[in-house]
């Protein structure tokens, strides 16, 4: 097994939280890996471990606040909080990311504008229309046919005349 | 079945507990505070570093809990909740703390001592710069590590309690943990 699957897997394995199947490909792994072995070894250091011993007097100062608290919860008339959703919204967004509210309409914002940006440029794409065709070397001289298009007996470079040509035979061209 | 008979000096499971709410809400909510009170009491504490904050915390979940339509049902998990709501409200207070001190230009220190009877005093040292140096974390990353370790809750329970999948713990708690390790060796607590 590589040692980046067995890295995901070294704190669970430390906590005892993995499956047999797994723990036994973890503790093989760490008999021949002497990285992954290191690795493990620098991680069973970093554990935390509760150290805080409490005093008593602070512990039965709680347990009477908490007593006092109960009592005059019970005997006010009870304000219960409003039924909370069982969910909150977009939990199925959330349920990896813990994002909040304002990150989430933040996001859902970005989309709209997004989407809306699109649908207006497709729109203005498909109200083009094509422009009106334009010989510009027509718009030059008034001598050209009406629809602009030159003809090939009106173009003529200055200086140019045209001359009439006639084939000859290979025999005539060799003479 | 007459739990009301059991209580007296064992503790109930949560089935158990909110069994007796059904008759005596009162009972139950004192089984509660009993169950749960000293763990979340000492949660608060390693994330407040004061007792008198982790007291009123306590006392404010409590009364949230009370006010909670939903707290005795049975498909409720009382004991995440009642971890995350305190979690919750601890770090708010921290983050409340964090603004306060940077426009006072104030510097609180932590109100008890880490001190513990039972362990060598490089032990309590050692102890006290890992709670030292999670402070450079993400909250996240806190969270997660406070949950595990100093509350003991399993890796199901860390899940329901951030609301969160198992497969997301492993990798948080594993990318928490190395991260800490990783500033303990700079710090030089633990060896390379």
């Amino acid at each position: 097994m590589s040692c980046d699957w067995v890295e995901q897997r070294l704190v669970p394995y430390q906590d005892g939280e993995l499956g047999p199947s797994e723990r036994l490909i973890v503790t093989e792994h760490l008999q021949h890996c002497l990285e992954c072995s290191a690795l493990e070894s620098s991680l069973a250091h970093a554990t935390p471990e509760p150290f805080l011993m409490v005093p008593n007097e602070q512990l039965l100062h709680l347990h009477s606040v908490l007593q006092q608290t109960l009592d005059t919860e019970f005997s006010a008339p009870r304000q219960s909080a409003p039924p909370s959703s069982p969910q909150r919204w977009a939990s199925w967004l959330r349920r990896d990311r813990d994002m909040s509210n304002g990150t989430i309409i933040a996001y859902g914002l970005l989309l709209a504008a997004c989407i809306s940006w699109g649908v207006a440029n497709w729109i203005a794409v498909r109200s083009l229309t094509p422009p009106p065709t334009t010989n510009p070397v027509a718009l030059q001289s008034d001598s050209f046919a009406p629809s602009g298009q030159i003809t090939s007996d009106q173009y003529r470079p200055a200086g140019y005349e045209l001359q009439e040509t006639t084939e000859k035979s290979p025999e005539e061209y060799w003479r | 079945m007459n739990a009301l008979r059991l209580v007296s000096n064992t503790v109930l499971d949560d089935a158990e507990i909110k069994a007796v709410a059904q008759e005596h809400p009162r009972r139950a909510a004192d089984l509660v505070a009993r169950k749960y009170g000293d763990r979340l009491f000492r949660h608060a504490a390693y994330i407040l570093k004061d007792y008198h904050e982790a007291t009123d915390v306590i006392q404010e979940v409590f009364i949230k809990a009370m006010r909670e339509p939903r707290f005795f049902t049975e498909e409720f998990k009382m004991k995440a909740w009642l971890f995350r709501v305190t979690t919750n409200l601890c770090f708010n207070i921290r983050r409340n703390r964090k603004r306060r001190a940077a426009i006072l230009e104030t510097v609180t220190a932590p109100k008890f001592s880490v001190a513990n009877q039972d362990r060598s005093v490089s032990e309590s040292q050692t102890q006290s710069q890992i709670l030292a140096a999670m402070d450079t974390l993400s909250e996240n990353h806190r969270k997660i590590l406070m949950l595990r370790y100093y509350s003991d809750l399993s890796y199901a329970e860390i899940a329901d309690s951030l609301e969160v999948k198992l497969g997301t713990v492993m990798s948080r708690l594993s990318r928490a943990k190395k991260q800490l390790s990783e500033v303990l060796i700079e710090r030089r607590v633990v060896e390379a």
